[in-house]
């Protein structure tokens, strides 16, 4: 029977440290369309581009976190200087990940009634996926 | 002057202006003109060719190309499969210049922008010069 895969499988890591508490991250992959439609064409064609990844974490905040995202997005001294700039970031589900460097973007802390209190970060990834160790077949 | 060959590539953008015809306009002050008028061919007609995104060989064989045409003393022919493709074939008189006595000459280097590996977008300007008389 096939093996379905749930938000239970998921997990994060960033610059090798565990990130605690995910709720949910999301990754886009993609691909510049370069046009190269000619005069005597009435049908636009494309080549592929440049290949790139965006995404997206979401983190139940609480204290004593073994990777304070906020400071590690701002770089100040409580970032763990392990972990600089574009730290590699691993997305898993299961024994499967997404390995390859990235750089946080941006984080949004948000404060509700009657919900924990989270931190949005989205990231851009720098560079390729890092093939070596990838185990996911995309 | 002997012509030479442009490579067979089809352009993705194109822009032509005709050119002018040699004169000389005199407007007195109560703003008539009076036109002289030297000779009854035009001239500096001008063709620009962007080539988007095509191979760094397909790019590689236009700078070639100029310097085949602009190293000694030729012109560029092109034909309607390659930078006259997709022209109507009243048009296709005028953007090869058949219709007239101008020779297309480079009007300056091509420029070759690196898109990403191995991809490149070359833009070049021509410009209709009357052969020597």
């Amino acid at each position: 029977m096939a093996r379905y895969y749930a938000g239970q499988d998921g997990s994060v890591e960033l610059g090798g440290q565990p990130v605690a508490k995910v709720a949910q991250w999301s990754l886009t992959a993609t691909t510049d369309a370069l046009e190269v439609t000619t005069l005597s064409e009435r049908a636009r064609t494309f080549t592929a581009g440049v290949r790139g990844a965006t995404g997206a974490l979401t983190v139940l905040y609480y204290q004593d976190a073994p990777v304070k995202l906020l400071n590690q997005l701002n770089q100040d001294t409580d970032a763990d200087a392990g972990i600089g700039a574009t730290a590699r970031l691993k997305l898993k589900f299961d024994t499967k990940f997404f390995e390859f460097d990235a750089v946080l973007t941006s984080a949004e802390l948000s404060c509700v009634v009657g919900e924990v209190m989270r931190v949005n970060v989205n990231f851009t990834m720098s560079g390729d996926f890092i093939k070596e160790n990838q185990a996911v077949t995309y | 002057m002997t012509a030479v060959n442009f490579p067979a590539l089809v352009p993705t953008g194109r822009s032509y202006t005709p050119g002018v015809f040699p004169e000389q306009q005199f407007q007195s002050q109560n703003g008539s003109v009076i036109r002289v008028r030297y000779g009854n061919q035009r001239y500096s007609s001008s063709l620009s060719l962007t080539f988007a995104n095509i191979t760094d060989a397909s790019a590689a064989s236009i700078l070639e190309n100029y310097v085949a045409v602009m190293g000694d003393d030729k012109y560029v022919v092109f034909t309607d499969s390659n930078v006259a493709a997709g022209v109507s074939t009243v048009l296709v008189p005028w953007i090869q210049e058949t219709n007239s006595l101008l020779r297309w000459k480079y009007a300056s280097p091509p420029s070759v922008e690196s898109i990403k590996p191995e991809l490149s977008t070359v833009t070049c300007e021509f410009i209709g010069e009357l052969e020597g008389a």
